[in-house]
């Protein structure tokens, strides 16, 4: 609680704005948490990918395969070209790549979620921080009242 | 309370929950143009760092089309001044919105101060 608050007009004016911002900081964690699950989707995809890029590796030009169609439906497919993926670069635009080039950026790509994911969770435990000093204040106060209260009481 | 307000303040009250709908729509529309704008800009730049004779698929519908490096990049400089014209257009509409904003909350003061005048005057 700020010491310049004086009298119980501004203490109920500091913590109605303290409560605003708590409610903002709330509204901002939902958010991040989103992004942070987006993110972390996104990073395990890059990985998925990448797997399946160096999976692929070992096999040979011609060999069978299934490509799903949804609702747990496949059709028969062979591999004509083992050496070129096509890879989505946003915008509607997707470019075909060789092995090496298709994994760089999807490394490159991956790295770029994990520094966001980095970011945001630092983001994350900043405004959870913020928040838990917020109620620890409220806390606070709430005791201070109750104990004022109670030491009314006992005076009558 | 809001019953307690003159009509002509009532509707002012309602005109500005109006134009705070339409305030959160447009900055809501905004952040879209904004991202599939920084989405255009990161796809031109892969696109120019390509060699002139690279395989490109562009979508159309839900199907992939095959199509040159240089008619993706058009396209997608084409997409950029479409998304930018949305965009002035939509701060366009974000000032008048706000100017309308302002106006309508003085009236509304206005108002206000009139009917406490004529309360204490009775």
């Amino acid at each position: 609680m700020s010491d310049g608050a004086s009298g119980k007009g501004d203490t109920e004016q500091y913590f109605r704005q303290l409560s605003t911002q708590y409610q903002q900081y709330k509204n901002q964690l939902e958010s991040i948490k989103q992004h942070i699950d987006m993110v972390y989707t996104s990073s395990e995809e890059c990985v998925k990918a990448l797997n399946t890029i160096e999976s692929l590796e070992s096999l040979e030009e011609g060999t069978e395969s299934m490509v799903p169609i949804g609702s747990g439906t496949y059709m028969h497919a062979q591999f004509n070209d083992l050496n070129r993926f096509v890879i989505d670069i946003g915008a509607g635009i997707s470019v075909e790549k060789n092995r090496e080039d298709a994994k760089e950026t999807l490394n490159k790509r991956k790295e770029e979620m994990d520094n966001a994911y980095e970011r945001l969770n630092e983001s994350y435990s900043q405004i959870a921080q913020n928040m838990q000093e917020i109620e620890r204040q409220f806390n606070e106060y709430q005791s201070k009242m109750q104990s004022q209260q109670g030491g009314a009481y006992r005076a009558q | 309370m809001s019953q307690e307000l003159p009509p002509q303040a009532q509707n002012q009250m309602s005109q500005l929950q109006q134009l705070q709908q339409q305030a959160q729509s447009l900055a809501v529309q905004k952040n879209q143009v904004e991202s599939s704008q920084k989405e255009t800009e990161k796809a031109l730049e892969e696109l120019n760092k390509l060699p002139e004779d690279a395989t490109v698929y562009r979508m159309v519908g839900n199907v992939q089309v095959k199509t040159t490096r240089d008619d993706a990049i058009e396209k997608l400089e084409e997409q950029k001044e479409n998304l930018s014209l949305r965009l002035q257009s939509i701060n366009r509409q974000e000032e008048r919105i706000s100017k309308r904003f302002k106006q309508l909350q003085e009236q509304l003061q206005q108002s206000m101060g009139k009917q406490q005048q004529g309360g204490q005057a009775q």
